[in-house]
């Protein structure tokens, strides 16, 4: 008996020990290139060892005398046709066009780098570690006898993804691109939206494996430079093999791993991250994924979709409040429905209260278990959906979700109450704008269930304290997980449940402790002309 | 996952599992009281409580159509059920002993008093209703000529459930202004009050004449002699017993003087002495009570204030004209004061209840003079001189003025 | 030592957290009491009497803080009294932990009484002790944040139910006014003078208060829209419910059972326990929170977090044990306790005050 125990003890205190590190690759230590081109060729074959798409080419230059060059590229990473441009053909063009330059081996170099290329970005590196970085990055690089460096080209083209409409977040009004894989087409997505100088990009590289691009993006002097700080150097102490997913960073940067509420944001669409970086927010967009992350997110965040600014302001403030309503829904429904029935039957009114007790006549369940079965039914369909084809799929979730409700009605299993009520929720649910949001909100459902069946209204209140404690403790880089709620700030909340219009919106988010926090001119209210003279026919004549 | 969460999910899973959550009543297993009566009864020479409710009975909805009251006989939807103690809560507890399910009485809005339990006192049962929890404060009172047991037996006509029809009979009541209607709270109130005696409604079992409908090939439903139950008259109680009855005239005067007539027909003489000739359809009635007192003299006026519209007029002689609407007038406002004084006369000088409550307005104004002549409030209240003044209005003559002549 | 790193708005530590704090549990049995003496004039004492006492209170703390700005009532007594200080504190910290029990007690009585009578009490105190633990251990901002949020609900639930109740009220039910003479007011003025009293909690929040010009203004108003709060609950109760108030256990409760909006919304005194639950929390909460910072001050601690378990266990106990029945509760609260808080609540503050006077402890320093 006490193995046991000592084996549960063991699998919670067990550490990961030092020897079972992750090995992190040691990156290469510093080798120089040398002049000899022989050396550097050899070298770069042995690191290239069986990378069957690493090509390379050697080239002589038809100088005083031939001097040797070297390409190496990654096939398929670059666009060959360039490089065969203006690359190749620049250097193998019969330098009798130069007239009366002497190239030799000693200012080859230079006069290549300088003159001959014909790429728009041309770098000089000097180490391996760096023309291997650079190989991988899609570049090409030039080696030359006699020189210890190495010229590095921009030639990159890649197959990409057509920017199109983003396929987790479409929007009836509003600009229909997203992100895609590249880094390089997303930053130009938020360029091209922002053009301003103070809109900073820093770039890191995160996996010691994957070494993936990750950008840091955010406006100079709107956003909190505490929390660039922060996420930078949240960003710059991950160590991981492989960084393949926005949701990698996700998890190492968040405040509260435990919790169940996302506290990072991310969106797809570089509209909508042009406008948190507008609001002073930071923005993380990592290579080879279009899910772009938003720090710091508050909770309002997740009921709020892009088409509340594009659409007028009733409307948009109609459907927040519709959407906060629903999340409730979502949250509570099956509970208020085990506790009403379970519990607190007079609340009921008379003729509703008979009829169900009628529907409850031949049902062998308790409320409980009738909920839990239902609700774990309508996840299973809702999982099932996820692997169907895309249109179909949300759809199939909720039909069948009804079919099977009515049928187990049929077979004496459930009531109807309860197959609406779940239909009810999963309506709401889905009503939710982000994916995160709405596991949060699934999730919770169940213990909220469990207090409801155990104490009634008192314990769905009981649940509700116990996350509301939850997320008033919760913050995000810095910042409370509940503004503008509580601690509430009247300006702030004109763009939480209802959405002024914007010529009242005239301060940026409070709670970001921004540091320019004016983004318009007051007094834009519009309103009819005011020249009377406008006015024509009426009062003057017949 | 942290040790210490780990703990805390242990922890929780026990409480949870161990636990069995105490409170829980699964609707199914409920036996949901619609109605309450209690009586008291003589059994072997000894007075007991005798408790009876009418049950809902459970039916499948899903599987049988709309509840037809007409249809294969027995398919009522309550049953009735009742039991005997020696007090009333022995009595309730010895109704769960027999009966299959939980009772559940907090669905239960109306309640109903024998009137031999009322005779005999209602403090009992008003401290029973006022410390349970189920009973609200908003249940309403009701006074059985006769037994509650015969009350719930009746068949409902028009409503599925004896509750719902009693519940619409009630709410019904401002319309006619003929009977009393009164809540728990209400009813409390006035029997702890000094210088007010209680009333409630009151309730009683009538069959109907011939003349009800009789539909071919149904056997039980809707022939003469059938049971149904009405709402007439108030009945009066003093110092928390039942002494009497006001019936459906006398109570119209008593909702005049005490302002809670609503929508009644007073039915008027206007150009004939011996025929009703016009009906006054009261649209609203307010009514202000007075106490005054000059020395020792004790006096109270009640000013009452009533509108209504012309409903109904029997001759062909002009009616629509004001001079003649003036008549209509005085005559309303005699007519009402009559009601009223008839129901003054009762209740002084026969049952000697001060149900309209002038002890307590005469405390509210004069509270000085009411602490010294309170202890004797009872011998002075018969005497006491009440004023009634009415002013009524005509207000609208209905869709047409005058009645248009039959040739 | 600083124990707490947060810092709070003087809106929301003063202002809202006092409503809450004593609005929670004084609309559940305050309005019984005050019928009890003074019959319908119960309104009178919470407005009026309790109001003043309230006002006073708040002057003494105020006067108190601005001596010590950054001290807690724990810290400051041991500075005016010196070692009999500390004995204050302790006398201080036992008192909140057994307002605390009683709280928790009177508040699961409630829900057993009204809505489940077979669960165990035990149940409900460890919720409310759990969940009380938690927001502890977060910290005074969460608190007050949590509060923040739940205020305009719980005031909209308790101002619902007289506003939707309005219909059955009958004010006339209010007269005579004062026909027994200013005695029996006096006499149905302690329980609500007690009550109110509880913004003594403030003492142990000031000093993380972040803008401190508002604190004496923000004090002021919570004592006098407290007051008109619960005189709008005794009337509206005696006016609906009438001679029966002395007699009801919760007379508020019962007329939250009375609404009905229509013939369809009935029976929906449910919903207004709900939020009184959450109301409830934040007091049993604040009061954890203030006893376990006040220990954590007393005995030079570093962190008061690691206090909080001990006393969660202390006060689950103390809950269970405190009153064997409800009559005993009930006669508790009407006869003792409004005089063991005055003590606590005016009376060892003024003592503290005037003694920091005589002997010119503490700085002048006028609020900044």
């Amino acid at each position: 008996m006490f193995g046991f125990i000592n084996k549960i003890k063991n699998i919670f205190s067990r550490q990961v020990s030092e020897n079972e590190d992750v090995k992190i690759e040691k990156s290469s230590e510093k080798v120089l290139l040398s002049s000899n081109l022989d050396e550097n060729i050899k070298h770069l074959r042995s690191v290239f060892d069986r990378c069957n798409d690493v090509a390379m080419r050697s080239f002589q230059i038809n100088a005083e005398e031939p001097i040797d060059g070297f390409l190496i590229y990654i096939d398929g990473m670059i666009d060959e046709k360039l490089t065969a441009a203006n690359v190749l053909r620049s250097l193998q063009l019969n330098p009798a066009i130069l007239k009366g330059q002497e190239i030799n081996r000693s200012n080859a170099f230079n006069i290549i780098k300088d003159s001959f290329l014909s790429t728009t970005e041309v770098r000089i590196v000097n180490d391996m570690t760096k023309v291997v970085e650079n190989i991988l990055s899609g570049q090409a690089v030039l080696l030359i006898e006699g020189t210890p460096q190495a010229i590095v080209s921009s030639v990159r083209q890649m197959e990409d993804r057509s920017v199109e409409e983003p396929q987790s977040e479409p929007l009836v009004r509003g600009p229909r691109d997203g992100f895609v894989e590249s880094l390089r087409i997303n930053t130009t997505l938020i360029r091209r939206r922002l053009k301003t100088s103070r809109l900073k990009m820093e770039i890191f590289k995160v996996g010691t494996l994957s070494r993936t691009d990750v950008a840091v993006i955010y406006i100079d002097g709107i956003a909190n430079n505490k929390i660039v700080d922060e996420v930078k150097r949240r960003i710059k102490r991950i160590e991981i093999d492989g960084v393949l997913e926005s949701s990698y960073l996700e998890e190492f940067i968040e405040d509260d791993p435990s919790s169940i509420f996302p506290q990072v944001n991310t969106t797809e669409r570089p509209d909508r991250m042009c406008a948190c970086l507008l609001e002073g927010r930071v923005g993380i967009l990592v290579d080879n994924t279009p899910i772009c992350l938003i720090v710091p997110a508050t909770f309002l965040q997740f009921l709020q979709s892009p088409e509340d600014y594009y659409n007028r302001f009733p409307y948009a403030t109609f459907t927040r409040i519709l959407r906060f309503v629903t999340m409730n829904i979502a949250l509570l429904l099956p509970s208020a429905y085990i506790a009403v029935l379970t519990f607190h039957q007079e609340m009921l009114p008379t003729p509703l209260l008979i009829s169900i007790a009628g529907q409850r006549e031949g049902v062998p369940f308790p409320a409980f278990l009738e909920a839990i079965m239902m609700e774990m039914v309508f996840e299973f369909l809702r999982e099932a959906g996820v692997r169907l084809p895309r249109p179909i799929g949300q759809a199939v979730s909720i039909v069948g979700a009804l079919v099977i409700g009515q049928a187990a009605v049929s077979a004496g299993l459930v009531t109807s109450a309860m197959v609406m009520v779940v239909s009810l929720t999963a309506i709401a649910s889905f009503t939710i704008p982000t994916i995160s949001g709405s596991y949060a909100v699934r999730i919770l459902r169940f213990p909220m269930m469990v207090l409801a069946a155990s104490f009634g209204l008192f314990g769905i209140m009981v649940g509700l304290m116990a996350i509301l404690i939850h997320v008033c403790a919760l913050r995000s880089f810095g910042v409370p997980y509940i503004t503008p709620l509580a601690p509430f700030s009247s300006s702030d909340f004109k763009d939480s449940f209802i959405r002024m219009p914007w010529w009242a919106m005239i301060r940026r988010p409070k709670f970001m402790g921004l540091q320019d926090s004016k983004r318009q001119k007051l007094g834009q209210k519009p309103g009819p002309s005011q020249n009377k003279n406008d006015d024509k026919g009426g009062k003057s004549g017949a | 996952m942290s040790k210490r969460f780990v703990t805390i999910l242990i922890i929780v899973f026990i409480l949870f599992s161990f636990t069995g959550c105490w409170s829980r009543r699964e609707i199914e297993k409920l036996a949901m009281a619609t109605m309450i009566g209690t009586d008291k009864v003589t059994i072997d020479g000894q007075d007991k409580w005798l408790i009876s409710a009418n049950m809902i009975k459970p039916r499948d909805l899903a599987s049988q159509g709309p509840l037809g009251g007409n249809g294969s006989g027995s398919d009522k939807p309550t049953v009735l059920v009742s039991s005997i103690g020696a007090t009333a809560w022995e009595a309730g507890r010895n109704l769960t002993a027999r009966l299959s399910r939980r009772e559940y009485i907090s669905h239960a809005n109306i309640f109903v008093i024998g009137e031999r339990l009322a005779r005999d006192g209602v403090d009992q049962i008003i401290d029973v209703i006022l410390r349970s929890k189920d009973i609200r404060l908003n249940t309403w009172v009701l006074v059985a000529k006769g037994q509650a047991l015969d009350i719930l037996e009746i068949e409902p006509e028009l409503e599925e459930l004896l509750s719902q029809e009693v519940m619409g009979i009630v709410q019904n009541q401002p319309v006619a202004s003929e009977a009393f209607t009164i809540d728990i709270k209400r009813f409390a109130n006035q029997l702890i009050t000094p210088g007010q005696d209680a009333v409630a409604s009151c309730i009683e079992v009538f069959e109907r004449k011939e003349g009800g409908q009789s539909q071919p090939g149904n056997s039980s439903a809707n022939n003469s002699g059938q049971k149904a139950v009405r709402l007439v008259g108030t009945a009066v109680f003093r110092k928390g017993k039942l002494v009497g009855w006001l019936n459906d005239e006398e109570t119209k005067g008593y909702l005049y003087g005490i302002g809670r007539a609503r929508q009644g027909i007073i039915s008027l003489s206007v150009h004939e002495l011996d025929k009703k000739d016009v009906a006054f359809a009261m649209t609203r009635a307010s009514s202000k009570i007075v106490p005054k007192v000059e020395g020792d003299e004790i006096s109270f006026i009640i000013d009452i204030k009533a509108e209504g519209d012309l409903q109904q007029h029997d001759d062909t002689r002009p009616i629509a004209r004001p001079d003649v609407i003036k008549a209509v007038e005085q005559k309303a406002a005699h007519e009402i004061k009559a009601l009223v004084e008839n129901a003054l006369n009762k209740a002084q000088n026969e049952f000697e209840a001060d149900i309209f409550g002038f002890g307590n307005r005469l405390h509210k104004r004069y509270p000085q003079f009411w602490k010294q002549i309170q202890q004797d409030w009872r011998e002075i209240y018969p005497d006491i001189k009440v004023t009634v003044n009415v002013e009524a209005k005509v207000r609208r003559t209905g869709m047409i003025t005058d009645t248009p002549a039959v040739n | 030592m600083v124990l707490e790193k947060g810092k709070v708005s003087s809106r929301q530590g003063v202002l809202l957290l006092t409503f809450t704090v004593v609005v929670s549990t004084a609309v559940l049995t305050v309005p019984a009491i005050t019928a009890a003496a003074a019959g319908r004039d119960g309104w009178i004492c919470t407005l009026v009497v309790a109001t003043v006492y309230g006002l006073l209170t708040a002057l003494v703390i105020i006067k108190l803080w601005q001596r010590f700005p950054n001290k807690t009532i724990i810290e400051y007594s041991q500075i005016i009294a010196g070692p009999l200080g500390k004995v204050v504190g302790a006398a201080y910290i036992l008192w909140f932990i057994h307002i605390n029990s009683v709280v928790v007690r009177e508040f699961g009585d409630f829900i057993l009484t009204s809505f489940m009578p077979e669960t165990p009490l035990i149940a409900f105190n460890i919720i409310l002790l759990f969940l009380g633990a938690w927001a502890t251990k977060s910290g005074l901002e969460v608190i007050c944040r949590a509060n923040e949020f739940i205020f305009p609900l719980f005031t909209l639930s308790i101002a619902g139910v007289f506003l939707l109740a309005m219909q059955e009220a009958d004010f006339s039910n209010l007269l005579p006014v004062m026909e027994n003479g200013i005695k029996p007011i006096l006499r149905g003025s302690w329980a609500p003078m007690a009550w109110r009293g509880e913004i003594i909690v403030v003492s142990m929040l000031l000093p993380y208060v972040d803008d401190s010009d508002n604190v004496g203004k923000y004090l002021a108003y919570s004592v006098i829209i407290i007051g008109i709060i619960l005189t709008f609950a005794t009337v509206f109760t005696t006016a609906v419910i009438g001679e029966l108030t002395k007699y009801l256990t919760f007379p508020f409760f019962e007329l939250a059972r009375c609404i009905t909006i229509g013939r369809f919304i009935e029976r929906v005194e449910a919903l207004v326990l709900v939020m009184w639950v959450a109301g409830v929390t934040i007091k049993v909460a604040t009061f954890f929170y203030i006893a376990s910072l006040g220990t954590g001050q007393l005995l030079g601690l570093s962190d008061y977090r690691p206090v909080v378990l001990p006393l969660g266990l202390l006060l689950g106990v103390w809950s269970l044990e405190l009153f064997e029945s409800s009559i005993q509760s009930i006669q508790w609260l009407t006869e003792v306790f409004s005089f063991y808080a005055f003590v606590f609540e005016l009376g060892i503050p003024l003592v503290l005050l005037i003694i920091a006077v005589l002997t010119k402890k503490g700085g002048q320093q006028k609020s900044e």
